[in-house]
C-alpha cells in the first residue's frame, strides 16, 4: 500500500474527531411531537372492514412510512423492505366460533420485528410452537 | 384469551412507557378477579389491583368488541429472549401475559385498534413498535415443547377446592339441563333460536359423584407412582413432596411432573449450572453412569472425556440457560452471534467518501435482568476503497483498532473483547478490516441496577485508502439496556 500520510505524527498525533459520529443505536428518535419516526411499519388486516384504515391511519401520524397488506395471504417474503410488521386481523365472533380470518403461513425462519396483536396475531405464534401462546 | 381492556402488573419503567413518545400511565384500580384466587399465584394477591386502562371497552362492556389474548405465563421468562411487560384483567390467571416480547415477536394482546385506545394505550402502541425494531432477526430461542415446573403449583391451589368446585360442577350441569329440556319441548311447538339449536344438538351434561370427580382430579394430575404412594384422600403430602422438589422436576410424555432421581441425588437443581459442574466431576469415578444420565438428559452435547466436557461448560458458562418451556435441557446463547446480527438489523446511513467510517453501537438484548450478562457491540463501517487496521507489523507507522470498555458501576467486563477475523495485507504481519467490523464484549449487569443502563466504549482507529489515510480518530460511544428486576 502506498499511503500518504496526512497527519505529521501519526501515533503522537492527537485523536482527532474528524471523521465518524459516534451514535446512541436506540429507537428512532422523535425530534418533537410532530416529527416522525423513520420506520416502515406494515400492517396487515382483512381486506374488508374498516380496523386495518384505522391501524393505518393512526400509525402514519407517527411513523414515516405505513402500507397495508392481507392478513391471510401474508408471507415472509411480504416483510422485505418494511421495519416492522404489525399481524392484526379483526376478530369476527360468531355463536360456537371465534371468528378468526385463515392464518398466514410463516417461513421457520421468520424473525422479522413484529407486533401481534390480539388473537389473529398470538395464533400465528402459538402455531409456530412459540412461548406466546393461545391461553 | 379473553382479556378484557386493563393491563394489571405492569412494569411501569420499561422502554415502551418511556419512548420515544412520552406515556402518562393514568393508574386506576379494578376488583381482583374471584377466579384469580384458584391459581397459586392468586392466593395472596390484595383484593384490588392497580391498572392501566388500555382499551375504552371491552368484550365485556360492548358488544362490538371481542376478547383480546393472553399468553401462559409460567416459564414465559425462562429464556433470556423474552420479557413480561404487563398482565390484564383476563379470564385465564393472574400470571397471563398480556403484553410481553419472544425474540422479534412483540405480544399485544389487548383487542381494539387504535380509535379504541386510550391516548396512553397508542402511545405504547407506537412505542412497542420502535422497541421491537431494536430485535429484528432475532427468532425465538427456544420452542415450546413442554410445561414450566411452576404450573404445578397451580393444580394444587385448584386442589384445594375440589368440595366446591364439584359442587359449582352439578349446579352448572342442572341449569344447562334445565335450559337444554325446555328447548326440547319447544322444539315441538316452534322452531329453536340458535342457541337452543346448540342446546339440543348435544347430550345432557353428567356429573360425576365426589369420589370418582376426586379421584379424576388425581389421576390427571400426578403420575400413578405417587398416587399409590400418598393416596388420593388428602392433599397436603403432595403439596409438600412438589413444594420440597420443584428444582428437581421434569414434565413427562405422559404429561406428569415428576422428580429427576438423578439431580435430587446431587441435591443440585436440575435447572442450576452446578448440576452440570457435579456431573461432570462424578465422570470415570463411583457416579460415573449418574454423571453421563445427567450430561445426556440435560444438554445436547456429547463427549467422551471428561475433560472436553469441562472446557465445552467452561467455553459457554457465560451463555447457558435452562428452560422447562424448551424440554427441560440447557440451552446456548450465542449472545455474540445475536449481537453481531442484531447490529447488522439496525439501519443506518452507508458510510461514503465524505465520511468512509461510520461506528454505531448496540447492547443486545436491548432489555435484560439485573445481574444478567449482556453484550455490547461496536460495529465500524467502511466505504468501499477504505480500510482499517487490526494488526500492524512491527515498525509500522499506523495505529491498530484499540477499544476500551466504558462501563457505569457495578457493571463487570466479562472476558475480552471477541474480534472478527482480518484480512491479510500486503504488508507481512498486516491485517486489515475492509467493508464492516463488528466487535463485542460480554458484560455482567449490575444486581442492584433498574430502568435504563447506558453501557460504553471508545474505539480509536486509523482509515486509509490506496492513496490517503485520515488523522486516527477516536469514536466514544454507548447503548441504552432496559434492566429489569
Amino acid at each position: 500500500m502506498n499511503h500518504v500520510l496526512l497527519a505529521s505524527s501519526l501515533l503522537a498525533a492527537p485523536l482527532l474527531a474528524t471523521l465518524s459520529t459516534a451514535l446512541t443505536a436506540q429507537a428512532p428518535a422523535a425530534a418533537s411531537a410532530h416529527q416522525k419516526l423513520d420506520l416502515r411499519v406494515l400492517v396487515t388486516g382483512r381486506d374488508d372492514g374498516d380496523r386495518r384504515t384505522d391501524f393505518a391511519t393512526f400509525l402514519r401520524e407517527h411513523f414515516t412510512t405505513v402500507g397495508t397488506a392481507s392478513y391471510s395471504d401474508f408471507t415472509a417474503a411480504d416483510a422485505e423492505g418494511w421495519d416492522v410488521v404489525v399481524l392484526d386481523a379483526e376478530v369476527r365472533p360468531k355463536p360456537g366460533r371465534i371468528g378468526l380470518p385463515k392464518g398466514p403461513k410463516l417461513a421457520e425462519d421468520y424473525a422479522r420485528a413484529t407486533v401481534l396483536v390480539q388473537g389473529a396475531g398470538a395464533i400465528v405464534a402459538d402455531r409456530r410452537n412459540q412461548k406466546i401462546d393461545w391461553l | 384469551m379473553c382479556l378484557h381492556h386493563s393491563a394489571h402488573g405492569v412494569a411501569p419503567d420499561h422502554e415502551i412507557f418511556q419512548g420515544p413518545l412520552s406515556v402518562d400511565l393514568q393508574w386506576a384500580t379494578a376488583e381482583t378477579p374471584p377466579h384469580y384466587r384458584r391459581f397459586a399465584l392468586g392466593a395472596d394477591l390484595p383484593d384490588e389491583l392497580r391498572t392501566w386502562r388500555v382499551d375504552f371497552e371491552s368484550y365485556k362492556t360492548s358488544d362490538a368488541m371481542s376478547p383480546g389474548v393472553v399468553a401462559g405465563g409460567w416459564g414465559f421468562e425462562d429464556s433470556p429472549d423474552c420479557e413480561v411487560i404487563a398482565g390484564g384483567i383476563n379470564s385465564k390467571g393472574p400470571n397471563a401475559v398480556a403484553l410481553g416480547r419472544e425474540g422479534s415477536f412483540f405480544h399485544w394482546g389487548f383487542a381494539a385498534s387504535p380509535s379504541g385506545m386510550t391516548e396512553s394505550g397508542q402511545r405504547a402502541f407506537v412505542n412497542a413498535i420502535a422497541y421491537i425494531h431494536k430485535f429484528d432477526g432475532q427468532a425465538p430461542l427456544v420452542k415450546k415443547t413442554s410445561r414450566a415446573r411452576e404450573s404445578i403449583l397451580d393444580t394444587l391451589q385448584r386442589g384445594k377446592s375440589l368440595v366446591a368446585d364439584h359442587a359449582h360442577s352439578v349446579e352448572r350441569a342442572k341449569e344447562h339441563n334445565a335450559k337444554r329440556d325446555a328447548a326440547l319441548a319447544a322444539q315441538k311447538v316452534r322452531d329453536l333460536t340458535e342457541e337452543e339449536q346448540r342446546l339440543v344438538k348435544y347430550d345432557a351434561w353428567e356429573t360425576p359423584d365426589l369420589a370418582t370427580y376426586t379421584e379424576q382430579f388425581y389421576t390427571r394430575a400426578f403420575p400413578a407412582h405417587l398416587i399409590a404412594k400418598l393416596g388420593t384422600d388428602d392433599l397436603h403430602p403432595y403439596v409438600a413432596y412438589y413444594t420440597k422438589n420443584l428444582g428437581y422436576l421434569v414434565y413427562t410424555d405422559e404429561r406428569k411432573f415428576v422428580v429427576d432421581e438423578d439431580a435430587r441425588a446431587f441435591g443440585i437443581s436440575n435447572r442450576d449450572v452446578a448440576l452440570l459442574d457435579a456431573a461432570i466431576a462424578a465422570l470415570d469415578g463411583e457416579h460415573d453412569a449418574r454423571g453421563r444420565r445427567i450430561l445426556a438428559r440435560y444438554t445436547d452435547r456429547e463427549f467422551d472425556v471428561p475433560a472436553a466436557w469441562q472446557a465445552w461448560l467452561d467455553g459457554v458458562r457465560d451463555d447457558l440457560f435452562f428452560s422447562d418451556v424448551g424440554g427441560y435441557r440447557f440451552y446456548v446463547d450465542d449472545k455474540a452471534g445475536r449481537a453481531r446480527e442484531s447490529i447488522r438489523g439496525q439501519r443506518q446511513d452507508p458510510p461514503d467518501e465524505s465520511e468512509p467510517a461510520r461506528v454505531d453501537f448496540q447492547v443486545t438484548p436491548a432489555s435484560a435482568k439485573a445481574g444478567e450478562v449482556v453484550t455490547l457491540a461496536v460495529r465500524m463501517r467502511l466505504a468501499p476503497g477504505w480500510h482499517s487496521y487490526a494488526q500492524v507489523a512491527e515498525q509500522s507507522p499506523y495505529p491498530p483498532i484499540a477499544l476500551e470498555l466504558a462501563l457505569p458501576a457495578g457493571a463487570e467486563a466479562i472476558g475480552e473483547w471477541d474480534r472478527p477475523a482480518a484480512s491479510p495485507s500486503e504488508e507481512a504481519g498486516t491485517s486489515i478490516y475492509v467493508d464492516e467490523a463488528i466487535f463485542v464484549h460480554r458484560v455482567r449487569l449490575p444486581a442492584d441496577a433498574a430502568g435504563q443502563l447506558e453501557l460504553g466504549a471508545s474505539l480509536a482507529f486509523q482509515v486509509c485508502n490506496d492513496s490517503v489515510c485520515l488523522p486516527p480518530n477516536e469514536v466514544d460511544g454507548g447503548a441504552k439496556v432496559t434492566v429489569r428486576r
